[in-house]
């Protein structure tokens, strides 16, 4: 007898979770340490910040939030707090005064909308910015809902806090404007003439003060931006705000340079300084390269930025080493395109030999160059097969395939799945997804694998008006 | 265990792709052969055809006894292929089944059929869903199950209807029907028809109290929709009420010929009503903006007594509407 789930009536589709098992970036797990190297060689700035005027833009919504107190949020949500309701009215501000013609859209099946590219170009850089597109395309106010999944991660205050606090522009243990924060605002506000914005005093900007601080009111109450198509509360973030209408004479680009520049604890000053000089902008900008960059900027360094830049050059150059290989193998586990790539066939690969041959006493380098930076233990910890030295180059390929799947095994929430697998024969088999994949795209390349933040930091100063493209 | 959480009406798409059970007899799996417009070739292969294909081993707790047994079990079934539009077949081509990419004259290939045979069972799935992870997991979603076996109730003539639509499609998709994927696929469905014929019931055959099922098939050059469930109505009268479901409409602006052909199919002289069932979205005033054009409009002057109405579709706010129905 037969039993089936499915009598003959058609049924509705029930959501169906999958489990999330891939870790599809970083396979061989060098990005972190990485990461902390760049941190301490340009501390508060991270790879995703390109527009320095967010600190602005952070200094004006701390100035208004802070009036609500540490506490407030959203009932109706029971989530955003004033400087989430900020943001939604700042990206749809920017969205609202950069639309010229409502029927210039592409229309796909699954509905989603897209911005032509002379609409994109009026929020480019604004984090969030398609999400703007679709509710106003849809006629909606931006809400929790319609915003970013992780808005305090990705929307540009999440980006864009670590440097805000960096700088001082806003208090880390208040929470409230900083004391180059206020600094700020009183030359932004020189210079807007908005004379008044956030104190008692009357002037142009007192009015404007008050509508930001309405509409957030209303926000906190109906969980959306305002709804009123007219309200000048759109035109103030283009107006007073856009990101990209600073000039060179701007005592707030000047102020924001400054800032930047300032040298605390690590070399943040240093390389943007040098970025910006006549050798450093010619230094970047002849190849982009942060390897070539880094050359030139350690004739001018210190002992101790010197030691910091050797060290990353040391890390990529074993990172690279390692990347290469690894996309070797994927290249030669694709093109087999079935039980034919061996541990021998693989370190056979020119890229394999060639990590084989150094990796084991570059690794061992690192140890020492690590130490001062806290970071070789983490390395000896999660690297360690990667400087084993083997026997073979087929040996040595065992251990970077194992230490892929081993790194996979070690992401978070409870591990991922590796890439490939080892046949019960031997051999290395690609999985479906990653055959898809070109693993040409930077094929040998010798540079380095992780980002450093000049582009960032260069991105910062056009912006600024430092330097010119 | 996870705790099922089906609704009562609701299913999941994947569900249909296990094995069904048999008390009498062990069920192997034979083939498969799929279509879809959109498609995603790991979720097919990982997901589709893996409880196809009986799969044990978890992907997630053991990738590597799941990536040997898939292996060994692919290689034991005659025949998986899938036909995709040209716009979307892109990728992955596998040793393990084939990919057949629809190149039609005019249109595209929309259809979302799936034909899955066992030893003793076929099962014919007929979905608005694509072949991917968002169709099968995600959006809302309609879907119709009709199992063939030796004691199915089930109407052989739809089957044979769909394995007919089958066969044609590569040719009329221009795909060359020599090529050796081609072959195969047709060799399968051939096999299909073997296994089957004394399976399900003829139409006269088919219980009373059984709903009567009709394959609508739409193509270019061929009798529209509308036209064709007229050739299916045993009394041809005309409607008092029709219900649709759609996430998408004809623009306003346009001449709305679904809309006028179903107008047609309402009854022209008695109050007859249409009834769209729509996704809303709330507004900040409290009220509800409907998702769809002003459908009214597009009512013929000429059907006067038609009225257009509204329903609202309550859905879960993460899951885009696909399903159509009407």
């Amino acid at each position: 007898m037969v039993s089936t789930l499915f009598p003959f009536i058609p049924r509705l589709t029930e959501r169906d979770e999958g489990p999330s098992s891939e870790g599809g970036l970083d396979p061989l797990g060098l990005a972190a340490i990485a990461d902390r190297l760049a941190t301490k060689l340009v501390p508060g700035v991270r790879e995703r910040q390109r527009h320095p005027r967010f600190l602005t833009a952070i200094a004006v919504s701390l100035k208004i939030c802070e009036s609500f107190g540490p506490d407030a949020f959203c009932e109706k949500d029971g989530l955003s707090e004033p400087w989430q309701i900020f943001e939604w009215h700042f990206v749809e501000g920017m969205g609202r005064t950069s639309r010229q013609n409502t029927d210039d859209f592409t229309d796909f099946e699954d509905t989603r909308k897209r911005p032509t590219t002379s609409q994109a170009e009026g929020t480019r850089g604004i984090p969030g910015s398609l999400k703007a597109w679709q509710a106003w395309n849809e006629n909606q106010p931006l809400s929790a809902k319609r915003y970013l999944k992780s808005p305090s991660v990705f929307g540009f205050h999440g980006v864009y806090r670590v440097l805000a606090r960096a700088l001082e522009i806003e208090d880390a243990t208040s929470g409230r404007v900083g004391p180059a924060g206020e600094e700020l605002l009183e030359i932004w506000k020189d210079e807007q003439q908005l004379h008044g914005f956030g104190t008692a005093s009357a002037g142009e900007g007192t009015k404007i003060f008050q509508q930001l601080r309405k509409a957030i009111e209303e926000g906190l109450r109906t969980g959306t931006t305002i709804r009123s198509k007219d309200s000048v509360v759109w035109k103030f973030f283009r107006e007073h705000l856009d990101l990209y209408k600073l000039n060179a004479t701007s005592r707030e680009a000047k102020f924001l340079v400054s800032k930047l520049a300032e040298q605390t604890d690590g070399h943040r000053g240093d390389v943007l300084n040098f970025l910006i000089s006549r050798q450093g902008t010619k230094a970047w900008k002849q190849h982009w390269s942060e390897r070539e960059f880094h050359d030139e900027l350690k004739k001018q360094a210190g002992s101790e930025m010197k030691s910091l830049l050797e060290t990353i050059q040391r890390f990529e150059e074993f990172s690279r080493l390692c990347q290469n290989a690894f996309d070797a193998c994927l290249r030669e586990m694709g093109a087999k395109n079935g039980p034919k790539a061996t541990s021998k066939s693989l370190g056979e690969q020119d890229a394999v030999r060639s990590a084989f041959n150094k990796s084991s006493e570059l690794f061992q380098e690192l140890l020492g160059r690590l130490e001062p930076f806290g970071q070789a233990f983490v390395f000896q910890n999660t690297c360690e097969r990667l400087g084993t030295t083997a026997a073979t180059s087929a040996e040595w390929v065992d251990l970077l395939l194992k230490h892929h799947i081993e790194t996979q095994k070690r992401k978070p929430p409870q591990g991922k799945n590796p890439w490939f697998f080892q046949m019960t024969g031997g051999h290395w088999q690609l999985r479906t997804r990653y055959a898809q994949r070109d693993w040409s795209v930077g094929r040998d390349s010798d540079s380095y694998v992780h980002a450093y933040r000049t582009n960032s930091l260069w991105n910062f100063a056009l912006d600024l008006k430092a330097v010119t493209e | 265990m996870k705790k099922d959480k089906t609704r009562p009406g609701y299913a999941r798409i994947l569900d249909a792709w296990v094995s069904p059970e048999n008390e009498d007899v062990e069920l192997t799996p034979v083939g498969c052969v799929a279509t879809s417009y959109t498609f995603d070739a790991a979720f097919f292969e990982e997901e589709c055809l893996a409880r196809f294909a009986g799969l044990d081993s978890d992907p997630v707790e053991d990738p590597l006894g799941f990536l040997i047994e898939r292996e060994e079990k692919l290689q034991q079934l005659n025949y998986a292929g899938v036909l995709v539009d040209q716009h979307h077949a892109k990728g992955l081509r596998s040793l393990r089944w084939d990919l057949l990419t629809a190149r039609p004259k005019s249109g595209i290939q929309h259809a979302k059929v799936s034909l899955l045979l066992w030893s003793q069972h076929a099962r014919l799935i007929v979905a608005s869903a694509n072949l991917t992870k968002h169709g099968y997991r995600q959006n809302h979603e309609v879907f119709a199950v009709l199992d063939y076996y030796p004691d199915s109730t089930q109407p052989i003539s739809v089957l044979n209807e769909f394995v007919g639509f089958l066969e044609k499609l590569p040719s009329q998709s221009g795909i060359d029907s020599t090529s050796p994927a081609v072959v195969r696929w047709i060799e399968f469905l051939r096999e299909t028809r073997q296994a089957t014929r004394k399976w399900g019931v003829k139409d006269d055959n088919v219980p009373k109290e059984q709903p009567r099922i009709f394959p609508l098939i739409c193509r270019p050059g061929r009798s529209d929709l509308f036209k064709t469930i007229r050739e299916h109505q045993p009394d041809k009268q005309s409607f008092g009420v029709a219900c649709v479901v759609s996430p998408f409409f004809d623009p306003e602006d346009t001449d709305n010929k679904p809309t006028n052909a179903l107008c047609e199919m309402m009854h022209p002289r008695k109050p007859a009503t249409l009834e769209f069932h729509v996704v809303t979205e709330p507004l900040a005033d409290g009220g509800m903006k409907l998702m769809c054009p002003e459908l009214e409009k597009a009512i013929p002057a000429a059907r006067s007594k038609t009225v257009v109405g509204f329903k609202r579709l309550m859905l879960d706010d993460d899951r885009p509407l696909h399903a159509k129905s009407l």
